[in-house]
């Protein structure tokens, strides 16, 4: 599954749960936008990558995103979502459900 | 001037504000029975009780049938200024507050906010998110968020007001069980008459319908059974056959101001005042309400209003419905006002709303100063034979020309509060 654009259900899902449960607003949420440029301090970063991982039933390795980290964008989050899906799955589709 | 007559002059100058009654600018709640001044009248006069049978569920147990009283409010439709989960009950908190600054239109571009304060009393705050969170964790190993603990915490509320209205000055939570918000209302109004802050934002709050927290009340036998087949006529304060109370939520916000600051900022005529507080605590017993205690308080807060008994047109009682508060409470009215001042118990449309009790039920008493009418106690039929008091029985009844109203609040623990409010054209 591609995460590059701004189309995926990944992305759909993580975008959805960023306007609803953290007020987010759409049009500040792109692929290229860095967690860091959400308008979200850490704590709620936190939040963020929580609630993402019930949605998706997952966890993320924190060495493979500390959503802190300067730089990470919601198009790498997609990626890392969309390995672990696959991984933690055995090829079943990401079950999103923000 | 003398040495001596300055002194004398900044002394009478000091007692005078510390008398001094406090504006009411504003007023916002969300309560079972409605979010609206229209809603809430509507009920409040005909005595409609929004209190309804619930049937909780917990696996390996007997259901319990439950009383309730809960409000129609979505929390979803609340934005915090911190971006964080909110508890359901901040939510409430938020919305009433925001409806009371409305109100009062205060501009918070324009005032200065060191001298802001934020006031707000609750019971037990954050339990219904603990509760879900904690279930959550022991029964499907779902982990706690990394914000449960400023979701849950007492102060929560308090925080989430202070970011939203960028208060500076005091920001402070109350917790005294029954009595919160009523203690909160009063401790703003001393910090406005001891020139510490200019205006408030005071009330409380409690969303106590979840699992954990009914059972909890349910187990502590103070809750009433719901009549199969009238349910809404569960809690009946002062009545003879009374078994208890329904469990509420809700939160009420009052916007509190010195005379001063409205006129320095060109307010609106406020139609309420708070004319006196005061708090004391019985020191007897953790449950069981003492009358000495109560009395004591009564008539504390009428020295601090400046006025006599036979001023007061209205009492808004505690009314808890219980055998030994409604006991009490009938005891220390008595020996107070005689039977001559008429009592009303809301408790029973509205339920208990804990740390936002108080606040919601003083809402109710200034809506009967509103009205110049006396809303009755509903589900009263018989009232208990060894009650001497005036109680509002079966229809509002008609007050015209009157001045003030009591609003007691007695709570587990031991603390007692007791506002007397007015209408501002009387003072």
């Amino acid at each position: 599954m591609s995460s590059s654009d701004a189309s995926t259900p990944t992305f759909n899902s993580i975008a959805a749960i960023l306007e609803t449960d953290f007020r987010v607003e759409r049009s500040a949420i792109t692929p290229a936008t860095a967690l860091t440029d959400l308008g979200l301090d850490s704590l709620a970063l936190m939040e963020f990558v929580f609630a993402v991982e019930d949605a998706f039933h997952l966890r993320i390795p924190e060495d493979r995103l500390d959503p802190r980290e300067a730089g990470i964008t919601l198009q790498r989050l997609c990626e890392v979502i969309d390995a672990e899906s696959t991984g933690a799955t055995a090829g079943q589709p990401a079950e999103a459900t923000a | 001037m003398s040495s001596g007559a300055a002194h004398a002059v900044l002394a009478a100058s000091a007692a005078r504000a510390a008398s001094a009654p406090v504006r009411v600018s504003g007023i916002g709640f969300v309560t079972p029975i409605g979010r609206t001044v229209e809603a809430f009248d509507e009920a409040l006069f005909a005595g409609r009780s929004a209190v309804r049978a619930q049937t909780l569920e917990i696996k390996g147990m007997d259901p319990m049938a439950l009383a309730v009283a809960a409000c129609d409010f979505d929390s979803n439709g609340v934005r915090s200024t911190s971006r964080l989960p909110l508890d359901r009950g901040t939510a409430m908190a938020l919305a009433a507050a925001q409806d009371a600054a409305g109100e009062a239109k205060l501009d918070l571009e324009t005032i200065d906010r060191d001298r802001l304060g934020i006031f707000w009393g609750c019971g037990l705050a954050g339990a219904g998110t603990f509760d879900n969170t904690t279930s959550a964790l022991y029964g499907e190993q779902r982990r706690m968020r990394p914000t449960t603990v400023l979701t849950v915490m007492p102060n929560a509320a308090v925080a989430e007001l202070a970011l939203h209205f960028g208060a500076r000055g005091s920001a402070i939570a109350y917790a005294c069980a029954c009595a919160s918000s009523a203690v909160a209302i009063g401790e703003a109004m001393r910090a406005i008459r001891g020139g510490w802050i200019d205006v408030a934002i005071v009330g409380g709050h409690d969303a106590m319908l979840t699992p954990g927290v009914m059972a909890s009340w349910h187990a502590m036998r103070v809750m009433a059974p719901p009549p199969a087949d009238a349910p809404s006529s569960a809690c009946r304060p002062f009545s003879g056959d009374r078994a208890g109370f329904a469990i509420g939520e809700g939160a009420a916000a009052l916007v509190l101001e010195s005379e001063a600051h409205a006129a320095a900022r060109g307010a609106e005529a406020a139609p309420f005042v708070l004319a006196g507080y005061a708090t004391n605590c019985d020191g007897t017993h953790i449950t069981n309400p003492d009358a000495a205690g109560q009395v004591r308080v009564m008539r504390a807060a009428l020295r601090d209003a400046g006025i006599e008994a036979s001023e007061v047109g209205h009492i808004n009682a505690h009314g808890t419905a219980t055998s030994a508060g409604d006991a009490a409470e009938a005891a220390s009215i008595r020996e107070v006002f005689s039977n001559t001042v008429p009592v009303s118990a809301t408790k029973a449309i509205h339920g208990h709303v804990l740390g936002g009790g108080g606040a919601i039920e003083l809402v109710a008493a200034l809506r009967a100063l509103a009205r110049e009418t006396l809303p009755p106690i509903a589900n009263l039929q018989t009232p208990d034979a060894a009650f001497d008091l005036d109680f509002v029985q079966g229809e509002a009844r008609e007050a015209k020309g009157i001045r003030y109203a009591l609003s007691n609040s007695f709570a587990f623990g031991g603390t007692n509060a007791v506002i007397v409010a007015g209408r501002a054209s009387d003072r």
